[in-house]
């Protein structure tokens, strides 16, 4: 290389500190500005090298193993806040920030973006929207796609661009954000993004139910849903998860509300009453064990060192559907004899189911099963397809990809696309 | 230009002799939208009833590389419907049915025809809203709405139309006809559903549309907040942000506006009057009054001069028709207007204010101001006699000029109106090229031959296709020097 990058490392702990679905790559560069990431991007191009983005690591399992491993580029430099406005409910903050990292700067400004990934302490923003990364709150908040408001990309070949910028409403331009925002690292590096912040509300409490039937649960959540109240997060828990958040049942049915302090008691009676109407057992919870609990939850979905013959499907239908899904599940795991670990965001109509001890036979009939599954997450690098084909637009999602990445260099092999 | 007698042919084998409109006089309907600073007429108007007819329609016009111009209702004011480059115009109106209430799940299913408030009423009695409400609800439609990503007042506290969009079923620029999704948000591949809404008809028509459907509020309350002047109801907006509290909606008016709407709503409100704000809070009932009562102390903390709660919901009709019909109201203040609409970071709105009065006064025209004070968006009312050159060549520079601040003071071209052709030229005062050319990548997935409202977006002076055209360049030659990437954040 006639002129190397002082950011790229050889240095063989930090390459198997970077180990993809067991391949050690080839060479790890950690960029300290979006110019050194330009710098090393198109580096690459010119050696002609893949290269695939890194935030905090723990998604990495998630999709097809990549086919070449010859660069990671790691976010895990960029970790500032490039502009605040608090009074404006703007921020503006690199990609290798880890999601705690923002939690906690903004608590400090009495401000949040709601979205709770799993692992916070690691899990990094370009990584949460690379990946579409999803949290409980999405009930009442949406996405992070719905709270972008700007993004900073490096192409392919080295090239910096932008879209969207520090305002709440905007369409100057195309979407480029939404472009980005689930695109797991196939059609360029993020190096940071824009959000609209929220305040936090002055209350926040939670309500679990405990159903002995799966039936029990779906119509309480379909009851709360048809009604006026306004939860944050409206989850559906298992046994094995109701146990690990302290509230032993068949099935839980946990609902978050924030608000008013006014706004937040009712809530909670509303729903003790539910509860009661439907014969659930219920147990509120408030402040620090309202925020336990909410992360027990979040971390359910975790893909990060997951165990040979683990698997987590993410998946995604509508709300109505919950139910049939929930059945297919059961009677897969009868049949195959292993015991699923489900959460559903019940008011969304999506969750994740965890399988442990398959054989790739057995992950390949589950994927198979259930044709709702939106993403794999498995250490398995044999499986028959990691990916359903897209509802609609494979040839436009083609065209995308061949426009922004025409040698397929990002994160080759990883998506569907 | 007129067409062959076998194109036409074709197109009446689709839709029928009475769905294709031809005729100098029939055409002048469409040569512009609400925008009328450009105007041109399309060779040929269709207009389908179905999904699989603009399907057919689009092939026709792909295989003899005609452009295509969809369009709605022609509100929209930043001239994205206008066939610069005339070719055929697919008016969606007669696609205007609501296909699916899917009360179980929170969605409706939509043509996109169907007139965005029109919605709303179908919705209401199920207890439902499509929230989404420009000003022009009463007449805009549902495809405007996504290919504008349209706000609104009340997309404060519920986002903007790309929010509310689930999937869309829709015609590529070469007559594919996709969905998008399964109705739902999550999906599988890139977010095409997220990236078509805003994309003002350039990458494909929308023919069929999932949409949210939002609870209605159990309750709500309004109150208009009168103030001596501008700072003072700013100030208020960005104190009642800080303190943690979401409005559903924040809406101001400034001296004209109230003139203006205040003959023609009899609302009886004071001459001295500098500013009026309007603040909506929405949810449970419990505790609504008390942040009601918070919201007053706060405009009284900021020497509010009079504060009116409006408590039935009669007198919040009335508030609210002042509000969405201010524009109209103009009429008599001015023979014609010209609407700008522009973002600023929402503290720097005295600042920008500031300067639009200083505007007014530099190109001798009134201007009023009626806008989402919470978002920052502006839009400020340019009133002039579109019969005076002099004065209409006087009403753009002070556009210009305020647009220009905006983008000073951290903003951004538009908030909800779209760039259009209105706006196009402004983009590069925004964007640096290397942005633009990745939009133009983008937009040339869709459609590479630029077949799909071509014209409008990117600047007149580098269009879409130049600028994909030399990213695909610099990219191949691995050179990113050949695109500047500017300064802006």
């Amino acid at each position: 290389m006639s002129n190397p990058t002082p950011v790229l490392s050889t240095d063989p702990t930090t390459l198997a500190a970077h180990t993809i679905h067991g391949v050690i790559p080839e060479r790890v560069a950690i960029p300290r500005s979006q110019a050194e990431v330009s710098a090393v991007m198109h580096d690459a191009a010119q050696q002609g090298w893949s290269v695939i983005p890194w935030g905090g690591g723990t998604q990495q399992l998630i999709g097809a193993p990549p086919t070449r491993v010859d660069l990671v580029v790691s976010t895990a430099a960029l970790t500032g806040v490039l502009q605040h406005e608090p009074n404006d409910l703007t921020i503006s903050v690199e990609a290798g920030m880890t999601a705690g990292a923002l939690r906690a700067y903004l608590a400090t400004h009495g401000q949040m973006i709601p979205i709770d990934p799993a692992l916070p302490a690691r899990t990094t923003i370009g990584g949460m929207i690379a990946t579409a990364a999803d949290g409980p709150r999405r009930a009442q908040y949406g996405l992070l796609r719905d709270m972008i408001i700007g993004i900073h990309v490096v192409e392919v070949n080295g090239q910096p661009s932008r879209a969207g910028g520090m305002v709440v409403k905007n369409v100057s331009g195309f979407d480029m954000m939404k472009l980005y925002h689930g695109s797991y690292g196939t059609l360029a590096l993020i190096t940071a993004a824009n959000f609209k912040l929220i305040p936090i509300p002055p209350a926040r409490g939670s309500i679990l139910l405990g159903c002995a039937t799966r039936h029990t649960a779906l119509t309480i959540v379909d009851t709360l849903m048809q009604s006026q109240l306004t939860p944050v997060a409206c989850e559906l828990l298992d046994a094995t998860l109701a146990r690990a958040v302290g509230f032993e049942a068949q099935w839980v049915v946990a609902i978050g509300c924030e608000g008013p302090e006014p706004s937040v008691e009712r809530h909670i009676r509303d729903a003790v009453a539910l509860a009661t109407t439907h014969g659930a057992r219920s147990t509120v919870r408030r402040l620090q064990e309202h925020d336990a609990l909410w992360q027990v939850i979040a971390d359910a979905r975790t893909t990060d060192a997951l165990a040979s013959g683990e698997l987590l499907l993410r998946w995604a239908t509508i709300p109505a559907f919950v139910g049939d899904v929930l059945a297919r599940i059961a009677d897969c795991g009868q049949r195959l004899g292993v015991d699923p670990v489900v959460h559903v965001r019940a008011s969304v109509g999506c969750g994740y189911v965890r399988l442990t001890g398959l054989s790739s036979a057995q992950q390949n009939a589950w994927i198979e099963a259930m044709p709702e599954v939106i993403a794999v997450a498995t250490t398995d690098t044999t499986l028959a397809r990691y990916w359903h084909p897209p509802a609609g637009g494979a040839d436009v999602m083609q065209r995308i990809k061949a426009e922004f990445d025409p040698q397929g260099r990002l994160n080759p092999g990883r998506f569907v696309v | 230009m007129h067409y062959s007698g076998e194109l036409i042919r074709a197109l009446q084998a689709v839709v029928g002799t009475r769905g294709v409109v031809m005729g100098d006089a029939a055409l002048m309907t469409y040569e512009a939208d609400g925008c009328v600073m450009d105007l041109h007429a399309p060779n040929i108007v269709v207009l389908p009833q179905t999904s699989e007819q603009t399907a057919a329609i689009v092939k026709i016009a792909h295989q003899a590389r005609i452009p295509v111009v969809a369009r709605g209702a022609g509100t929209g004011l930043s001239g994205g419907a206008t066939p610069i480059h005339g070719g055929i115009v697919i008016a969606m109106t007669r696609m205007e049915q609501v296909l699916e209430v899917d009360a179980a799940n929170r969605r409706v299913r939509v043509q996109p025809g169907v007139i965005n408030w029109e919605l709303s009423q179908q919705l209401a009695p199920h207890g439902y809203a499509f929230m989404p409400d420009p000003s022009s609800q009463k007449a805009c439609t549902l495809g405007g709405n996504i290919a504008n990503n349209s706000g609104g007042p009340h997309c404060l506290k519920y986002g903007m139309t790309t929010n509310h969009v689930l999937a869309l079923r829709t015609v590529l620029p070469n007559g594919d006809l996709i969905w998008t999704g399964n109705g739902r948000i999550d999906t599988v591949g890139y977010d095409l559903a997220g990236v078509m809404t805003g994309s003002e008809g350039m990458f494909g028509i929308v023919t069929e549309a999932w949409v949210r459907m939002t609870r209605l509020p159990e309750a709500l309350r309004v109150v208009l907040a009168l103030f001596p002047d501008i700072p003072s109801a700013s100030q208020t907006v960005s104190t009642i942000i800080a303190r943690g509290i979401l409005p559903a909606a924040l809406e101001m008016m400034d001296k004209l506006a109230i003139k203006a709407v205040n003959g023609m709503y009899k609302l009886g409100l004071p001459d001295s009057a500098g500013s009026a704000l309007l603040i909506e809070v929405d949810g449970v009932s419990d505790g609504l009054d008390e942040l009601l009562a918070q919201v007053v102390g706060i405009c009284r903390e900021h020497g509010a001069i009079e504060v009116r709660p409006a408590t039935t919901a009669a007198e919040q009709a009335q508030v609210w028709a002042a509000r969405k019909n201010a524009f109209g109201a103009m009429g008599r203040l001015s023979p014609s207007y010209y609407l700008v609409d522009t973002v600023v970071p929402r503290t720097k709105l005295p600042a920008i204010l500031a300067h639009v009065g200083d505007v007014a006064k530099d190109f001798s025209l009134p201007i009023a101001n009626v806008f989402h004070a919470g978002d920052g968006n502006l839009h400020p009312l340019i009133l002039f006699d579109r019969r005076d050159k002099k004065q209409l060549e006087r009403a753009l520079g002070a556009a210009t000029e305020i647009l220009k601040e905006s983008v000073r003071l951290g903003g951004v071209v538009s908030g909800e109106h779209g760039i259009g052709v209105e706006k196009r030229d402004y983009m590069d005062i925004l964007f640096s090229t290397a942005d633009l050319a990745a939009m133009a990548g983008l937009r040339k997935s869709f459609d590479p031959l630029d077949l799909f409202n071509p014209g409008k977006v990117f600047p007149a002076r580098t269009g879409c296709g130049e600028l994909a055209e030399l990213r695909q360049n610099a990219i191949a030659a691995n050179d990113i020097d050949a695109l500047p990437s500017g300064t802006w954040v």
